[in-house]
């Protein structure tokens, strides 16, 4: 029997999971907009304040607080790029960060490790981080390598860089982390140059790219707006990333922790394309819930799932590349 | 969550309508043969029967959407309506891991008493199945013996995966159960399923028993079990629409021979590992042939059972906990009516392990919590509150913290850890051993209460059972 193939035919391509409907996602961009514009964000840094002030937010310099309009906002969604090409030090390991691709990565910052060979819980060494680089480097599952763990036995106040050496000597992929602070960032990105070639071809092929957080609910303190200014200005892509704990520093119910998250990215990305317009950004989430008997985040919980894919699904609306505490 | 276009459900169901029209069903020896050639069907001499499409399309949309399962009290009833999903653990397990010994061994009326006290605690469990069997007792008196231990330790409906051989025997347990016939009728206590071997052929034996039971009034669960690559095709695609051709097929014999009965089309698909030609249940793709049968079922107006919390591993250990988390999101996602697969079980549905039965309680009660998402309205966006409370406070203190915590915001754990890693070294206490106190807790609450039934009722189903003295409670 000769059965021809159909013409035109639509197919599902496989599973999809939608955590809300269009509206209801309207519903949480509208209630962002308007903490945005009437509650504000606290924004410690002199210079972040100039930059907003200068792009149109209302600039409360005694307390630090800014409201930004819904226009500003709205405004620099749509001038970050949607898509990003984060290079590797090996070219065949490029990733491409866009709509509906979902890719792996380590989580980070481990501040203990289980000794993998006495079993032991103890502080975790640079040989340690660039072992745990190195087995990521291995895991074709893990597209891009975010530091996974925090050297102790380094001087801390230029640990990251520590970190930033023991890292990139271990892969070849795309590599994320957390500088701490602006001076750091700078210093990395001066690494990350020699290795590229040069400043101009690290912009080009960009083998690193930052994260920093908001403090909920509702901060941006003085170095993650040193991050991300300074990543914008070097063009390198920032992960704005919040880590509020519903029920603690942010409302109980996860779409009341849904609008601060928000409000927090948003107002993380605004100052990033204020910096720099079209500067690369993308949208993070290791928000969870707070498991009220022990005062803690559990990130084992459902709603956390549950966050990263209403998180995942908001980004999708934004158009810009998610990333989301999931694994 | 979708997993087939409306265009690709569609194709497959067409498909299993040409396989029961051109390759038909094999019924060898049963009744059914002649009531379906009555209805039109096609029958060679060797009772395979070929399907005219309108007669199973007929035959489905006579099967009730709603299928009620009874409980020996009201409160215990399941009705698959499609509103919510309902959970059930496998079926008839010869071996037990024990947890004493951490020995594999065949499994006994022990096994089989404590496991079905421990699932009759269990809120996350709705249905009960004859779930393991006593291989300790012998096999003239087993079957009986067992149905007595079930209907006395649990009030929840109850499956009989191993149809009862003696119509008799079973006619006369409805009867006690609902008090007559009529009144089991209305409110069926009791179950039965009825297997297809794959590919496309049902005992006649056990179909005729399967239709004696359903013309009683008990729910049929049509359950079809291939395996991918050995008894139906290698894609998920051919393997679906083989499902649906027996599911079908069979519905349509029932549905010729005791028009109105209940089913629940049962979906539970393997795969063939091809590395060690063993039958895997914990595969994803069973998951992704059991959310594409919920999808095409409800679109038929069937409820739709898989077995969604299958595993093949051997331990409460990583494989055991991935495998099942993972299934039974996508299952409850793609809104199976009933789910199996679980409560107990490892080793591809084949060994009971007791202390497993807690901790899947939590698993499915996590994967429900997820399934129930987020509820955005203005009064869970909490816009008031994130005003007032404002830049760099905290919402613990507020009241609708404390009130909306307790009506379930959150889910709370029972068995797993949230605790610091060395609180979690010093206590010094793993999951397997909360499961295990469940258990205890679940075991003593029993002796407290006694058997369930009445006295009356459990010394008529002693001797419809054919008891000795001490084998009845």
């Amino acid at each position: 029997m000769r059965r021809n193939p159909h013409a035109g035919r639509l197919g599902s391509g496989g599973l999809s999971l939608n955590v809300f409907t269009p509206d209801e996602i309207e519903d949480i961009h509208l209630a962002t907009l308007e903490v945005l514009e009437r509650t504000g964000v606290f924004v410690e840094e002199k210079a972040a304040l100039d930059v907003l002030s200068d792009g149109g937010c209302a600039v409360d310099r005694e307390r630090r607080i800014v409201k930004i309009p819904p226009y500003v906002v709205e405004d620099a969604i749509r001038s970050a790029p949607s898509k990003l090409c984060l290079a590797g030090r090996d070219p065949a390991r490029d990733y491409v960060i866009e709509a509906n691709r979902v890719g792996f990565t380590s989580f980070g910052e481990g501040v203990l490790i289980v000794d993998p060979r006495s079993g032991a819980l103890r502080e975790p060494t640079k040989a340690d981080v660039g072992d745990a680089a190195r087995i990521c480097d291995y895991l074709d599952s893990v597209d891009v390598y975010e530091r996974a763990i925090g050297a102790a036995d380094v001087p801390q106040e230029v640990g990251q860089l520590h970190n930033a050496e023991a890292t990139f000597a271990n892969t070849t992929k795309h590599v994320f982390m957390g500088p701490f602070s602006g001076y750091l960032l700078g210093k990395i990105v001066e690494v990350a140059s020699v290795i590229a070639g040069g400043a101009d071809k690290l912009r080009r092929r960009p083998l690193i790219s930052f994260i920093t957080c908001p403090v909920s609910p509702l901060k941006l303190v003085s170095d993650t707006c040193q991050i991300i200014m300074g990543a914008a200005r070097e063009g390198l892509a920032c992960n704005i990333l919040s880590m509020a704990m519903a029920g603690g520093s942010s409302p109980v119910t996860l779409a009341g922790t849904l609008v601060t998250h928000n409000a927090e990215v948003l107002a993380g990305i605004t100052l990033s394309q204020l910096t720099e317009r079209g500067s690369p950004v993308v949208y993070g989430s290791s928000t969870t819930a707070m498991d009220l008997r022990l005062a803690s985040a559990s990130v084992g919980s459902p709603e956390c799932g549950l966050i990263g894919a209403a998180v995942a699904q908001m980004a999708r609306r934004y158009l810009l590349p998610s990333w989301v505490a999931g694994a | 969550m979708r997993v087939l276009a409306d265009e690709e459900r569609s194709a497959i169901y067409h498909e299993a309508l040409s396989i029961l029209q051109r390759v038909g069903m094999r019924f060898t020896g049963s009744r059914a043969v002649e009531k379906l050639r009555e209805a039109g069907a096609l029958v060679d001499e060797s009772d395979r029967v070929l399907f005219p499409s309108e007669l199973v399309e007929k035959c489905t949309t006579a099967c009730p959407r709603n299928v009620l399962m009874a409980g020996e009290h009201t409160d215990r009833d399941v009705l698959l309506d499609g509103s919510r999903t309902h959970f059930n653990p496998s079926g008839c397990a010869a071996m037990a891991l024990d947890d004493r010994s951490g020995k594999l061994r065949p499994s006994t009326l022990a096994d089989l008493r404590d496991g079905t006290v421990v699932m009759d605690a269990t809120a996350e469990l709705d249905v009960m199945w004859t779930f393991v069997t006593a291989t300790d007792v012998p096999l003239e008196r087993r079957e009986l013996l067992e149905y007595y231990t079930y209907l006395t330790e649990t009030e929840k409906p109850l499956v009989f995966v191993d149809c009862p051989t003696d119509p008799t025997l079973a006619r006369e347990i409805f009867q006690l159960l609902g008090g007559d016939l009529a009144s089991y009728r209305k409110r069926p206590r009791v179950s039965v399923l009825c297997a297809v071997r794959a590919p496309l052929e049902v005992n006649g034996g056990l179909l005729d028993l399967t239709i004696e039971y359903a013309s009683l009034g008990a729910p049929v669960w049509v359950y079809s079990m291939p395996i991918s690559g050995a008894t139906a095709p290698v894609t998920l695609a051919g393997t679906l629409a083989l499902i649906w051709a027996e599911i079908l097929g069979t519905i349509t014999a029932i549905q010729c021979t005791a028009p109105g009965s209940s089913v629940v089309a049962c979906c539970g698909p393997g795969i063939l590992d091809m590395r060690t030609t063993t039958m895997s249940l914990g595969n994803l793709e069973s998951t992704l042939m059991g959310a594409a049968c919920t999808e095409i079922g409800h679109h038929l107006g069937l409820p739709v059972h898989n077995a969604g919390l299958a595993t093949d591993g051997k331990s409460v250990g990583i494989q055991t906990g991935y495998e099942k988390g993972m299934k039974v999101v996508a299952a409850m996602a793609a809104g199976a009516d009933i789910i199996s697969g679980g409560f107990g079980f490892l080793d591809a549905c084949s060994t009971f392990y007791l202390p497993l039965v807690p901790i899947e309680a939590e698993i499915v009660a996590m994967a429900r919590r997820m399934v129930g998402g987020i509820v955005v309205s203005p009064e869970t966006l909490m816009g008031e509150a994130i005003e007032r409370i404002g830049i760099g406070g905290n919402y613990l203190a507020e009241k609708e913290t404390r009130r909306r915590i307790r009506a379930g915001e959150h889910f709370m754990p029972a068995i797993a850890t949230r605790a610091p890693f060395e609180q979690w070294q010093a206590l010094g206490r793993t999951e397997l051993d909360a499961a295990r106190d469940s258990v205890a807790q679940a075991l003593a609450k029993r002796s407290e209460r006694g058997p369930y039934l009445t006295a009356d009722q459990r010394r008529e189903l002693a001797v419809i059972c054919k008891l000795t003295k001490s084998e009845a409670l």
